[in-house]
């Protein structure tokens, strides 16, 4: 949640889950099983389903929100936020309960530093997400102007990447049982893949090799892929996923499936009705239906208002905001004009 | 431009806006010319027909108008739609593919001899074949435009 890149959950289109740290102010001596009972005794009486997890306590929204909250504690180390949380799986015995190393604070500024705000892209997908909600903010807001109502949601090319890749993930996984690729360490490739300026399928596909890589390399060594925090290595993000060579094999396998699969739309040729199947597989029926329904609104919209550009091989695009036209119009052969399609039905 | 655009004129403008547009026939005031538009992720190959008038008279945009022809891929019908098997053509064969786009009402002003097929014809062609592939994707025509109920291709 730190870093904006909240989705919905699992295979699902309404489901939201959001992770926050609690910080306890606890003794050193107090046992794992015993911090996680007090934070869940802190909650009882909640009016909602209070659902104690292996580290965290799960919070069960009526619209279908969970709130997972972590306890901590924090280190008396130099560092900022270095902190423990605690590890201890109902029925497991106690020897093994552990405290593990987490400093979600510094991963986050780390995050931040590595993906500044593209100002230009940040204005033209925030509109468009406030729009979906029937709000609006000046189109020619300077991205400090935008009003505290409708503060931009997603500031980089690679947060919304990011976005896709943990989208893919939850389709992939929207009916497995067990643990799935964190988000945590989605969130640090994206991070060390950020590249400000990327178009959003470039940076889609080198966020997806980037995970697959990484996890090719570990198995070629007959590893398992370890990805650490970059603020602090014992951090490890990956303490949990994977389990073994078949799980991360598999993911790899799906990210290369589908860097291959944009590289192949991007430089050949794929009519939209055929893309749209591809897509299901990887993102979801109901979120592709309505991308494409959206997609499809917003470019009639721009042929019957002639507000839409065209470029030297023909194609067409929707400027979403005037920085954006301003740039367009220096590449656009002819300009759009009025006209009405006739013809006869059959 | 002003007055009818010459069948020379409209050669040069098009070679000027879209120059992966090519001739392929030449003939007197006549000239025909194909060449790709790829208006999302895929390439339409497009051959658009037109004679240029010596004089307008009282000739009617409906014989006058550019003729627009998709080569490939082969457009893809769909029965019973409420937009007809393929929205916003004119049926000029026996088969139900032998269609020629229809971009604008011959009875308004919004096109003539006067203009030119580069910045009328082509980016219109562009924005049917964008209309096309959202209604084959979703089901919806957003595109815009009217149907008539009777042929009105005349010459046909």
């Amino acid at each position: 949640m730190a870093i904006d890149a909240t989705i919905s959950t699992r295979g699902t289109d309404n489901e939201y889950d959001l992770d926050i740290v609690a910080e306890l102010d606890i003794p050193e001596w107090m046992t794992p099983n015993e911090a996680l009972d007090l934070l869940e005794e802190a909650l009882k009486g909640y009016p909602l389903e209070v659902v104690r997890q292996t580290r965290c306590i799960t919070l069960r929204y009526a619209d279908r929100m969970h709130l997972d909250i972590t306890p901590s504690r924090r280190l008396a180390t130099p560092k900022e936020r270095e902190s423990v949380i605690f590890h201890a799986k109902k029925g497991e015995p106690t020897h093994k309960h552990k405290s593990v190393a987490m400093n979600a604070w510094a991963f986050a500024e780390w995050y931040r530093r590595q993906t500044p705000t593209e100002e230009r892209f940040a204005l033209a997908l925030n509109k468009r997400l406030y729009a979906a909600d029937g709000m609006d903010f000046a189109a020619d807001a300077d991205v400090h102007e935008v009003p505290e109502q409708t503060p931009l949601i997603i500031k980089s090319v690679t947060t919304a990447g990011l976005q896709l890749i943990k989208r893919l993930r939850n389709v992939l996984y929207a009916n497995a049982s067990g643990r799935i690729p964190p988000s945590v360490m989605l969130s640090c490739h994206a991070g060390h893949a950020a590249s400000p300026g990327m178009s959003l399928s470039a940076m889609v596909i080198r966020q997806a090799r980037w995970t697959a890589r990484a996890i090719d390399a570990a198995a070629s060594r007959g590893h398992l892929l370890d990805v650490r925090n970059p603020e602090w290595h014992e951090d490890c993000f990956t303490d949990r996923w994977p389990e073994n060579q078949a799980q991360q094999t598999e993911f790899a396998r799906s990210l290369h499936d589908l860097a291959n699969g944009l590289e192949a739309i991007k430089n050949g040729d794929v009519q939209l009705e055929d893309l749209q199947n591809w897509l299901r597989d990887y993102f979801g029926e109901r979120v592709v239906t309505r991308s494409l329904d959206t997609f499809n609104e917003r470019t009639g919209r721009a042929i019957r208002s002639s507000s839409q550009r065209y470029t030297p091989s023909g194609g067409l695009f929707v400027p979403a905001a005037p920085a954006i036209i301003g740039v367009a119009s220096t590449i656009s052969p002819v300009a759009a004009r009025s006209h009405t399609n006739m013809g006869e039905r059959r | 431009m002003s007055g009818i655009v010459s069948i020379d004129q409209q050669i040069a403008m098009m070679a000027d806006k879209w120059p992966a547009f090519e001739v392929i026939r030449r003939e007197g005031a006549s000239a025909t010319w194909r060449g790709p538009l790829r208006p999302l992720l895929q390439t339409f190959s497009v051959e658009i027909s037109y004679r240029a008038p010596s004089v307008i008279g009282l000739l009617d945009n409906r014989r006058l108008q550019p003729r627009v022809r998709i080569l490939s891929p082969r457009l893809r019908p769909r029965r019973g739609d409420p937009e007809g098997q393929l929205p916003h053509v004119y049926y000029v064969g026996d088969s139900p593919l032998d269609v020629v786009l229809c971009m604008f009402d011959p009875d308004s002003d919004e096109w003539s001899p006067l203009m030119t097929i580069a910045e009328t014809t082509v980016p219109w062609a562009i924005d049917w074949i964008t209309s096309y592939e959202g209604w084959r994707a979703t089901g919806t025509w957003t595109g815009g435009g009217k149907h008539l109920e009777k042929p009105v291709l005349a010459g046909e």
